[in-house]
């Protein structure tokens, strides 16, 4: 064979790997997102298994490196590498069930390990056996080991960028492990036939390719349960979008948490949170338009509909729109939808809003730059006269560690001279708790409660809003600090209000939780 | 449903029933040991029976004529089933169907009993016990038998798929009238606003609570309407027109339209019968809800 057409190869097949690492990496946190979120304990644990992995790889890479150097087992490792890829989605589901009692620091940890360990190993031990099999000679060791690792970075490089940015949101996790098994198989085909061994290249390819195709095409039908059915489905920049139908009720799930509830018949919404920012038009009632961030499934504008507000919704997931469209029944008549991000869309716009609602939970994080003295700053410049910001935050109401939502009331007392509070879980004291906190802000008096619970249409409302009117929140006003652009540490002062809630889940909606 | 989405989702009350024998020689006395009641929401009453779907049950296995008593009691710390609950904090939470029964030997009979949660938010999450005592009062001996009940009170406050069903939200209620009418002798090559025709206003009413956009349209399905239209009945949907396509309706308001039919003279719609369906829907609603509007039309001859 020719040894340069070798040599490039290997070039060709270690910028594959580097992009493969990565790219496993990436997609390996998506796989864990719908069990344990893609919070900082799944990030950490992707990053500790393959750390781990690729060093025990490389260990056992330049032994074999040393022991054998020969091209045939170099691209055998590549080939087992590829051929353990391919089952990882499919085996996923029972592995997070597995792990799913360890916890929300182990869990992922674990899952981690048992589905990405061993391609980890064997993608590890690829660039020390590259470089022993690219080294003629000892003086050229330096040069020849730093271009193989540039080629590598390179393609690890290219490998975060084309998954993070395009696959994952494009055609899925599962897809992406099915492309890249096939990748890599595809490489130790390669190989044969540079090496002439064209019966074996082409058996292989066929033999090979026929099961990954099959993973690749096939999806088990779902489990279907008796009281849950699942509409929806779908990979995307931000995690994993779910819509199911449960009883009387159309959830929108992402990453497992939930974003949005309706009644089906009658497209009430089933979470209190979004009858209390009817407390708006109450307060002002002279107010006409809203700009609501985080339009999740549309319970917002619908409900500010009915006092005739039409709201502008701005959400930074694109298939939200279709998603609150198809399956909420989100209207034009509402308002109109943006898709960008809140901060930015606040900055660039030149529309004046009477109300200002965000709203703003992914699947674990609170975008902390839409919580900062500076962003309330920018909303004020955008309210009118008696405008009103309204916030759902979610956090422990009581105890060590319910510094997050008296930050944010510190935060917004700096901008807003008079601001408002409200938990239905005030007086209960219960610590380890979470809850959603509603805000009111504004920089004329809001009215009292009593003054304006007569107004509130339909007895729905009407019973939800007495209960918050019951649920003012006092605060000390020296608890909590202000969070600002460059200071806010609000994830720490939330203290892991994903985890709490995802245990809740598991606990209380186990079917729901694991349907596939 | 309403029960049954409240036995299973809000409550899930277990019963287990490990029949305590107080045994006096043969004779003896059964009820429950243990009954548990979970997720109680606070500022609610609670039915037994419903929220189990069971009574709860005293057997009498001593003597004929035996006359019983059931009581409240709060238990001593010491009696508690585990840690984790603390005595009622007041026994007028629970109130008995009926204190007191005779029962022949070998009847059982069914009590029931009403549990009220004060609405205090200090109540949130708390873990309950009380005991109900069933005694013999003609008995020469003591006799008597203990049921702890568990509560638990969810960490939440009613929610609002619980309040949709409490205050019967759940059925969107609207209607489109007439449901049917019927033109006779309709007169060919003339557009004819049916309203006026028939003396009846066509009306598109919201009964429900909420504001919802209704599309009004000719429809040529007989879907989700129970009717079977001869194909040689069906009218052509372009003869019918109506002056409204989309209508906001604000709750309990109603609007009403003009549908105008207009059948072209000619000779094969001579001494015909027609039939024109008007539907009005949510808008955007999946599954589609709809109400309908048959117009029966007879053309007129030469």
């Amino acid at each position: 064979m020719n040894e340069s057409v070798k040599k490039y190869y290997l070039f060709f097949t270690l910028f594959i790997t580097g992009a493969a690492v990565m790219v496993l990496e990436l997609a390996g946190t998506r796989v864990v997102a719908p069990v344990y979120g893609s919070g900082l304990f799944v990030w950490a644990s992707l990053i500790t298994v393959a750390l781990t992995c690729l060093a025990i790889g490389y260990w056992i890479g330049g032994k074999i490196a040393d022991k054998k150097p020969k091209f045939g087992t170099f691209y055998l490792i590549i080939l087992v590498g590829g051929i353990l890829i391919a089952p990882v989605s499919q085996v996923a589901s029972p592995v997070l069930r597995l792990t799913a009692n360890l916890g929300f620091r182990l869990g992922p940890l674990f899952s981690a390990y048992l589905l990405f360990a061993a391609p980890l190993v064997l993608l590890g031990m690829v660039s020390p056996y590259a470089i022993k099999l690219a080294t003629n000679e000892l003086k050229v060791l330096g040069s020849t080991a730093g271009r193989l690792y540039a080629i590598s970075t390179l393609g690890s490089f290219i490998g975060t960028l084309l998954t993070g940015f395009l696959l994952i949101p494009a055609i899925g996790t599962k897809k992406i492990l099915c492309l890249q098994s096939l990748i890599l198989i595809l490489l130790w085909i390669g190989y044969q036939l540079i090496n002439k061994k064209y019966s074996l290249g082409l058996s292989s390819a066929v033999l090979l390719s026929l099961p990954l195709l099959f993973i690749f095409t096939y999806f088990p039908p779902r489990k279907e349960s008796k009281k849950i059915r699942m509409l929806y489905k779908s990979e995307s920049i931000h995690g994993q979008l779910k819509v199911f139908e449960e009883g009387m009720e159309r959830k929108l799930y992402l990453d497992n948490m939930r974003q949005s509830s309706i009644h089906m018949n009658t497209y009430l919404p089933t979470g209190e949170i979004y009858y209390s920012f009817e407390l708006l038009p109450l307060f002002n009632p002279g107010g006409k338009n809203a700009l609501l961030i985080g339009l999740a499934g549309g319970n917002i504008p619908r409900r500010l509909w009915e006092y005739g507000i039409v709201t502008d919704c701005v959400d930074i997931e694109p298939k939200m729109e279709y998603i609150a469209r198809k399956y909420f029944g989100f209207l034009d008549y509402f308002g109109k939808i943006y898709i960008n991000d809140g901060r930015s869309y606040i900055n660039s716009t030149k529309n004046g809003y009477d109300f200002v609602v965000i709203d703003v939970f992914t699947g674990d994080d609170i975008p902390f730059h839409l919580l900062t003295r500076e962003c309330f700053q920018e909303i004020k410049n955008l309210l009118r006269k008696n405008g009103i910001l309204g916030i759902n935050f979610m956090g422990e109401i009581y105890g060590k560690n319910s510094l997050g939502w008296k930050s944010v009331y510190q935060t917004l007392h700096q901008v807003f001279p008079y601001v408002k509070a409200f938990s239905l879980l005030k007086g209960s004291k219960l610590t380890d708790t979470v809850s959603n906190v509603i805000f009111f802000a504004s920089t004329t008096p809001l009215k009292s409660p009593e003054d304006i619970r007569p107004f509130c249409k339909g007895s729905l409302p009407q019973h939800i809003i007495d209960l918050f009117l019951k649920c003012e929140l006092d605060i000390d006003s020296k608890e909590g600090i202000v969070l600002t652009d460059d200071c806010s540490p609000i994830e720490f002062l939330r203290k892991n209000v994903s985890q709490k809630v995802r245990q809740k889940q598991i606990y209380y909606e186990p079917e729901r939780y694991f349907l596939e | 449903m309403f029960r049954l989405m409240i036995q299973k989702a809000l409550f899930m009350a277990f019963l287990l029933f490990y029949f305590a024998g107080s045994i006096y020689g043969q004779s003896r006395l059964t009820a429950p040991g243990q009954i548990e009641i979970s997720m109680v929401t606070i500022g609610q009453i609670y039915d037994f029976k419903k929220i189990s779907g069971t009574y709860y049950e005293v057997a009498n296995y001593v003597q004929d004529g035996l006359k019983l008593k059931i009581e409240p009691l709060i238990p001593s710390p010491d009696r508690l089933a585990s840690k984790e609950f603390e005595p009622i904090p007041d026994l007028s939470w629970v109130r008995l169907d009926k204190e007191e029964f005779t029962l022949k030997y070998g009847e059982n009979t069914s009590a029931n009993f009403y549990l009220t949660i004060p609405d205090d938010a200090q109540l949130l999450g708390k873990k309950y016990q009380f005991n109900l005592s069933v005694y013999a009062i003609n008995y020469p001996r003591p006799l008597s038998l203990t049921t702890q009940i568990l509560v638990t009170i969810s960490e939440g406050r009613i929610s609002p798929m619980e309040l949709i069903q409490k205050l019967e939200l759940n059925e969107l209620e609207f209607d489109l009238t007439p449901h049917k009418c019927l033109l006779s002798n309709f007169p060919l090559g003339k557009k004819i606003d049916i309203s006026q025709f028939t003396g009846k206003p066509f009306e598109l009413s919201n009964q429900s609570e909420q504001k919802y956009v209704f599309t009004l349209t000719v429809s040529s399905s007989t879907e989700n309407c129970n009717l079977e239209i001869p194909k040689n009945q069906r009218g052509d949907t372009d003869f019918l027109t109506l002056d409204s396509g989309e209508v906001i309706l604000e709750s309990y308001a109603s609007k009403k339209f003009r549908p105008c039919l207009s059948i072209p003279d000619q000779e094969n719609y001579r001494d015909k019968e027609l039939v024109f369906l008007i539907k009005a829907q949510v808008l955007g609603q999946i599954p589609e809800q709809s109400r309908f509007s048959i117009i029966r039309v007879k053309t007129g001859g030469k």
